[in-house]
């Protein structure tokens, strides 16, 4: 067998995989976008544009097409919770993944258990918890009116549906940073204090660039899935306020068009690949390898 | 000189340091200068006072004491050595003086202030690192300027002292390089260099020498020599290997179990150890109970290998004791005979060259001068 041959058959599960479960789906995505709609739901021929007209414009009364900036507002609301999770689970994560780097050993492998426990849980199941604890007659309000405070209403606003994206993307952003930390020699720390270098300036010059390749992979981790989620928004937001997601979920099932939702997903998908594109440039440039 | 004279003036500008009282600079010398005066140095200012340092790790049942009331002094310009086996408490006492450990008694003075519960990056003490600890994401300038970029040096002299520290540990062509693409050598010469920089009052080396092979050990051995007299600071060393310090050090503190036995010169150490331990410890000597050789029960005497010749007929104007001699071990230059003599108590005797006409079970006299033998205090 020849040494090309060798390397094409090594490479092939990881090829098929990839076909098979990322990259035929979002094809499929866009060949559909570009169908005509079925009366009950799916897709027909012929092949239309439609669906991307129906993003950027709408019919008046009289048939005339106008700008429509509606569901341009819906992404542009949804990127900004994306990028709102990635900034509030960098803040807590960060200290958090340094923290479970700087504890022993068995206190490590306690901290990685709490952190990826969730996971063994229905994420429906997990969202629907804080409806519970944030409700009206929820515990948070329950635990407030027992120590004689004033309740109020917690659930089915915006800090809701970010507390719940918060609370479900977390362990994405503090587990690639762990590992990147969790290599950094303790010594090194050590020798930036013993170069006069107090706690502040050492998080600054030393622990946030070396954590650096770490927070940059769990922002896109957290960032692509809250982009696409629905749950949090529907459930916590009490679907007041529509996300992407939602939207596209909608449009798979009450409205039944599938068109139409295949092209908001993959819209979705480009911008996503085009965040990751630039960002993926600009670490290599800037991070050196290890 | 000069670069002494720059040193102690850019520290008082970058940290603050609080001048004892008169009165109370006394105290701590009449307390610390119970400790024998030690050879040459003792004429140098002490920079570095150990006052009856303690460290204990955990409570309770599992507490393990790391250093049990460690006191010495250490002067300005010396090369100071930490020596004692593994987990004697040899790094623990480096750690408390640059601060990564805070004592549990005692208080750790340099230049008479009780620095003992400063953090390290208020302390005039660097370290280098057994790891290197190396900033991965920095190059060597990048490495080198960091310490003088956290006290605020101008830009124009940071580049000027890393060239010159750079020089110092010949590797100025290696300024632009990334530190994770250089040999264990290379690194190490960086981190030497990272700590000289910003010239401390004192440099901390944890087993400096351990990680490299033989020859290169030899090289960097004299390195540290060149470097410790070129800069004159005072360089703070440990490590296992006697005769790493014998050959380096103006004075060496030898460890154990977390007790500092004995301070002096290389030479009072080798020749006039104070307990077995040392005399053990410090090459090769000879234990032998008193009561052998006809002086008082209960007191050990310590002989060096070297010093011992071997007869076949007793010599009486010498001290010796007869041996059954357990086996010959040719060493090139010289020729070890061990040997066990009355009660089973093992001798060993260091000759030159070859031996001929002695064979192991034979009978031999192991003797020595009175001159060459000394009696232990402990
Ligand atoms: N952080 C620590 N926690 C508990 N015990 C420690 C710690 N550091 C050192 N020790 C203990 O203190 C003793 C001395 O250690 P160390 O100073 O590293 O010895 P050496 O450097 O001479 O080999 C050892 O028994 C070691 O186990
Ligand atoms: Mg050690």
């Amino acid at each position: 067998m020849n040494a090309r041959l060798t390397t094409i058959l090594l490479r092939s599960p990881v090829l098929v995989t990839m076909v098979l479960f990322m990259l035929a789906p979002m094809a499929l995505a866009v060949v559909y976008s570009f169908m005509t709609n079925g009366a009950y739901g799916g897709v027909r021929m012929p092949f239309t544009a439609l669906a991307y007209r129906q993003l950027l414009f709408q019919e008046d009364f009289d048939g005339n097409l106008v700008f429509s900036t509606g569901y341009l507002a819906i992404l542009w609301r949804s990127v900004l919770l994306a990028a709102l999770t990635v900034v509030a689970s960098l803040a807590i994560g960060l200290p958090l993944a340094w923290y479970m780097a700087c504890s022993s050993p068995a206190k490590r492998a306690r901290l990685l258990l709490l952190i990826t426990l969730p996971f063994w849980i229905n994420t429906l199941i997990r969202t629907y918890c804080w409806v519970l604890i944030l409700r009206d007659e929820g515990l948070l309000n329950g635990g407030l009116r027992y120590f004689g405070l004033a309740g109020g209403h917690f659930l089915y606003n915006d800090f809701a549906i970010l507390l719940g994206m918060i609370y479900t993307y977390l362990p994405f952003m503090v587990l690639p940073i762990y590992a990147v930390l969790e290599r950094v020699d303790g010594d090194v720390i050590e020798a930036s204090h013993d170069l006069y270098a107090d706690r502040w300036s050492t998080f600054r010059r030393i622990v946030w660039p070396l954590a650096m390749p770490g927070a940059i992979a769990g922002s896109l981790l957290v960032f692509a899935p809250a982009l696409g989620s629905f749950l949090a928004p529907d459930l916590l937001g009490g679907g007041r306020r529509l996300m992407i997601g939602s939207l596209i979920q909608l449009q798979f099932t009450s409205s039944r068009n599938w068109p139409f939702g295949a092209a908001l997903a993959s819209v979705v998908s480009v911008a996503i690949l085009a965040v990751l594109f630039v960002v993926v440039r600009r670490s290599f440039n800037k991070v050196p390898a290890r | 000189m000069h670069a002494h004279t720059n040193k102690s003036a850019s520290y008082r500008g970058h940290l603050t340091v609080n001048v004892a009282s008169p009165d109370q600079t006394r105290q701590d010398q009449t307390r610390t200068g119970s400790q024998p005066a030690a050879g040459p140095q003792a004429r140098d200012a002490v920079l570095l006072g150990i006052d009856h340092v303690g460290k204990r790790f955990g409570f309770g049942e599992g507490q393990i004491t790391a250093l049990d009331d460690a006191r010495f002094e250490i002067s300005d310009n010396e090369f100071f050595t930490l020596l004692g086996p593994s987990g004697c408490g040899k790094t623990t006492l480096l750690r408390i003086i640059a601060g990564f450990e805070h004592p549990t008694e005692g208080r750790v003075l340099l230049d008479g202030r009780d620095i003992g519960h400063e953090p390290p990056f208020k302390r005039p003490v660097n370290t280098m690192f057994q790891s290197y600890a190396l900033f991965p994401h920095l190059n060597v300038r990048k490495n080198i300027a960091y310490g003088l970029e956290m006290l605020r040096w101008k830009p124009a002299d940071i580049k000027r002292r890393v060239d010159e520290v750079l020089e110092l540990v010949q590797m100025p062509a290696f300024a632009d390089r990334r530190t994770t693409q250089m040999s264990g050598g290379q690194q190490q010469r960086i981190a030497l260099a990272r700590a000289l920089a910003p010239r401390p009052r004192v440099l901390l080396l944890d087993e400096p020498l351990s990680a490299l092979d033989l020859k290169l050990r030899k090289a960097m051995q004299s390195e540290l020599k060149r470097l410790q007299r070129e800069t004159s600071l005072t360089f703070v060393m440990v490590t296992h290997d006697q005769e790493e310090a014998l050959a380096l050090s103006d004075r060496i503190a030898v460890m154990n179990k977390g007790k500092v036995l004995q301070v002096g010169t290389p030479e009072e150490i080798y020749a006039r150890p104070k307990t077995c331990f040392v005399a053990d410890f410090i090459g090769e000597a000879n234990l032998i109970p008193a009561g052998l050789v006809g002086l008082a029960d209960g007191h050990t005497i310590s002989i060096r290998t070297e010093h011992i010749s071997v007869r076949s007929r007793p010599a009486t104007t010498r001290r010796s004791v007869e041996a059954i001699v357990t086996a010959l071990t040719f060493l090139g230059a010289d020729t070890l005979i061990e040997a066990r003599c009355a009660g089973d108590v093992p001798i060993k005797a260091r000759v030159r060259g070859a031996v001929s006409g002695l064979a192991v079970g034979d009978r031999a006299d192991f003797a020595w001068d009175h001159s060459s033998e000394w009696l232990l205090s402990e």
